[in-house]
């Protein structure tokens, strides 16, 4: 009665009504769990948590090991650039301790009304015996013999020697140094003279005279070395003997010679 | 050129705080060595070469270390007949003995007084046994380099023959 063909045409249009009716009913219970699915799970899931596993460890292997040359490389690299900045961060240190030197240089150089000329110590006295230093700034910039040598704090001393570029400076804690000077709050007049390091004596300080530790010691201009009102220490220790015209005064000079880095030459 | 870089390292790294109490005047062994091993007018004229260097240098009396280092030499020298100068204890002795009587020549020209005395005194007694215990190694590692130096100037002497032979 139906040709061949026509049956097989009758066929298809029954399995795609079937599949449309069939995906309309589940479509109306999504997401069934059924006793299929759980088999299917149990059959399969172990295996992807192999395969996934398994992965993950390669993963693993590569980036803790295989890939530690890379990380080798790159914490050699960070330590190159931490060492960079640490050297960087140490410039930069010195550059704001000088800069903070330097100012204090400036402030002192408007305070005294001279012209004066910046150097920078470059060498010291072979022994300890003596103190002296070498500056770096000689005839060629104007520097001659008496020239009076300050710092920051006060008197360093004056130029003994200059050469064309360099010149030697005798600091007032050597023995053989001598400074006019006077007690700023009393006006008491003695000669500083260097004895240690660490302390000058004050000379010719007569007994009546009104002193007190930590008075200021400045020098008095009457040398002729140095100009009057400069700082030299401040007085340390009085001592009055029970015989004698003078007390026995010792001064802490307020420059710190052990760390003496740039000096201004007095050039008038 | 070993004296002038004594010379240099003493006036800058060596007069650090750290270094000071310690160091000695290099030189004095140099001086001892130069004693020791020149010929009697080469080595004073290089030992007055050296004391005039230090002279300049210093803040002293000119003339101090002139006259010190002199008189080392000679002093070295005359002992010298009289001992065995490879002794590593003599060599000991002898420059702790010239380094203790530098710093005795140095407090008498600057009139210590007490307080100077008793800031130089551990300094002193430091540098002279520091001194005394690396003076012999200072001395062998100049005779070291007082042979390499020949060697090279008598090699060198031989090529130059040779090339004008040929």
């Amino acid at each position: 009665m139906f040709s061949k063909r026509l049956a097989r045409i009758l066929c298809v249009i029954l399995f795609v009504l079937i599949n449309i009716a069939l995906l309309s009913i589940s479509a109306k219970h999504p997401h069934r769990y059924t006793i299929v699915d759980r088999v299917v799970m149990a059959g399969i899931v172990p295996f992807q948590e192999g395969v996934t596993r398994t992965m993950h460890f390669c993963e693993s292997m590569w980036h803790h090991y295989f890939y530690l040359v890379a990380v080798r490389e790159e914490c050699d690299r960070l330590k190159g650039m931490l060492a960079g900045a640490q050297m960087e961060k140490s410039r930069y240190l010195e550059s704001e301790l000088a800069c903070q030197r330097l100012r204090k240089l400036l402030e002192m150089k408007s305070e005294v009304p001279h012209r004066m000329l910046p150097a920078r110590v470059v060498g010291l006295d072979p022994s300890g015996w003596f103190k002296t230093v070498f500056i770096n700034k000689g005839t060629g910039d104007g520097v001659s013999n008496g020239m009076a040598v300050i710092a920051s704090g006060g008197i360093v001393g004056r130029v003994i020697g200059a050469s064309g570029r360099y010149a030697k400076v005798l600091l007032i804690i050597d023995r053989s140094s001598a400074i006019d000077a006077l007690v700023q709050r009393t006006r008491s007049r003695g000669i500083v003279e260097g004895e240690t390091s660490e302390s000058c004596r004050f000379k010719y300080i007569v007994r009546k005279a009104d002193i007190k530790i930590e008075d200021t010691v400045i020098s008095s201009g009457l040398d002729g070395l140095f100009p009057k009102g400069l700082r030299v220490g401040a007085i340390s220790e009085i001592s009055r003997p029970s015989s004698g015209l003078f007390q026995e005064v010792k001064v802490r000079p307020f420059v710190d010679f052990t760390r003496l880095e740039e000096v201004l030459v007095i050039l008038e | 050129m070993v004296g002038l870089s004594a010379v240099v390292a003493q006036t800058t790294i060596l007069r650090i705080p750290l270094f000071h109490a310690v160091f000695y005047d290099l030189l004095i062994p140099l001086v001892v060595f130069l004693s020791l091993n020149l010929p009697d007018k080469k080595g004073v004229l290089v030992v007055l070469i050296l004391g005039l260097i230090m002279d300049l240098l210093s803040g002293g009396i000119f003339g101090l270390y002139l006259s010190i280092y002199f008189w080392i030499f000679l002093w070295v020298k005359s002992v010298s007949k009289y001992f065995d100068v490879c002794d590593t204890i003599f060599q000991s002795v002898l420059i702790g003995v010239c380094v203790f009587g530098q710093h005795i020549i140095f407090c008498i020209s600057v009139a210590a007084p007490y307080q100077l005395l008793a800031a130089q005194t551990g300094s002193v007694l430091l540098q002279t046994v520091f001194a005394a215990l690396t003076g012999p190694g200072i001395l062998m590692l100049l005779g070291r380099l007082q042979t390499r130096f020949e060697t090279h100037s008598s090699g060198t002497e031989r090529e130059i023959g040779n090339y004008v032979i040929r």
